[in-house]
């Protein structure tokens, strides 16, 4: 029983070291996973549907001007097994939000947390970063 | 010195039957959820298992993007295709790509194992069924004893058949038409693409697929590939309609 725990864990282990160099070989996504941005606005709607959710950011910058951003994030499936609910996020909620910027600059980013006007999270899925 | 091999045999002894006794208590659980399940070789394959591990999410390691950290042995062919090949799909869904998973074609086998949505292993007399949650598709694997149609019509999933060697499922699929891509990052396979699966578990909540890879189209020589599932007995499957999205206006915007 303790040699396949010891082998179990060597495999995961060896598959964690994997890891690093998988991502940075084939790593190619369209956002920038080395750069998060932090968000604070209105939310405007929240599209709970596959393949991927998204959540529509407003705010207005200094200048007065309205910002839109488009946050995107995983499958309800995948969300709903780490508590969300197609009510988890409503329009007129206040939130901040982090996420992966688009390599583009544009206005789109990848959710890795939410947080509401009274402190409560929502991460995406279970993790410690993502 | 008496001593001492008395403790090696009563170690050896105590080493080899643990894993009977949890062997044990594995074809009670399986007896439980179905009454003929202990009248069907390889019941122990059956539940929902979900990609392992999973780093920030996401199917991760070995079995993350792709099957083997070994670049696949391709053939010219297969290279000049791969080279040509626009942004795989290893992290957003947004941008320029020729994924035609994008578009919600199937992802086709094995790379569907790829995809962070877990399946469902059911064991029927005949038959193993593989429900995946991604797109609904179901892996028919005919365990009755007969062979591969002589001429298949090319399918995005193949055709599947498998024999059980003591609790592992040895799949054997052909008939692939080469509308897919063999995992993540997009390398490609022909219609030739002979997919050999070794499906056991190698602990109570632990999958483990061994691939062998045979494309003389795609690749210089066999190669092999793993991935590995762990048992979620909390989770169901759950719909997935690829095709909402399309009702997704901006998204739609920025991923043409």
């Amino acid at each position: 029983m303790s040699k396949r725990i010891v082998y179990v864990f060597a495999l995961t282990l060896t598959l964690l070291a994997c890891v690093g160099r998988l991502l940075a070989h084939h790593g190619s996504s369209n956002y920038d996973m080395s750069k998060t941005v932090s968000v604070k606005g209105s939310v405007t709607e929240f599209s709970f549907i596959n393949p991927h959710s998204a959540i529509y950011l407003e705010l207005k910058d200094d200048k007065g001007n309205v910002q839109k951003w488009l946050v995107e994030a995983d499958s309800p499936n995948n969300l709903a097994r780490n508590g969300w609910t197609r009510d988890s996020i409503k329009p007129g909620d206040q939130v901040t939000i982090v996420g992966n910027p688009l390599k583009d600059g544009s206005k789109v980013m990848r959710l890795r947390k939410v947080t509401f006007s009274d402190g409560r999270e929502l991460k995406p899925r279970e993790g410690d970063d993502y | 010195m008496r001593s001492s091999s008395t403790g090696l045999v009563l170690g050896l002894f105590a080493a080899l039957s643990l894993p009977c006794l949890t062997r044990a208590q594995k074809s009670d659980r399986t007896g439980e959820v179905n009454a003929t399940a202990k009248s069907v070789p390889g019941a122990d394959l059956t539940g929902v298992w979900t990609q392992f591990p999973r780093i920030g999410g996401r199917s991760a390691g070995e079995g993350g993007f792709v099957f083997s950290k070994e670049e696949p042995p391709m053939t010219p062919w297969a290279e000049a295709k791969f080279k040509a090949t626009k942004a795989p799909h290893t992290g957003g869904y947004i941008g320029d790509s020729d994924d035609t998973t994008l578009q919600c074609y199937p992802p086709g086998v094995p790379r569907i194992y790829l995809f962070n949505f877990p399946m469902e292993i059911f064991v029927v007399p005949g038959r193993v069924l593989i429900v995946h949650e991604f797109g609904h598709y179901i892996r028919q694997i005919w365990t009755d004893g007969r062979p591969h149609p002589k001429d298949p019509n090319p399918s995005w999933m193949g055709d599947s058949i498998g024999k059980w060697e003591g609790d592992t499922l040895v799949v054997d699929t052909i008939g692939f038409n080469d509308k897919t891509w063999l995992d993540q990052v997009g390398h490609p396979h022909s219609e030739a693409l002979h997919l050999i699966e070794r499906i056991h578990r190698t602990a109570p909540d632990m999958l483990q697929i061994d691939f062998t890879f045979d494309d003389p189209k795609a690749f210089t020589r066999q190669w092999t590939g793993i991935k590995q599932f762990k048992l979620r007995s909390d989770w169901q499957i759950s719909e997935y309609v690829c095709e909402e999205n399309f009702s997704n206006k901006e998204i739609q915007e920025i991923s043409k």
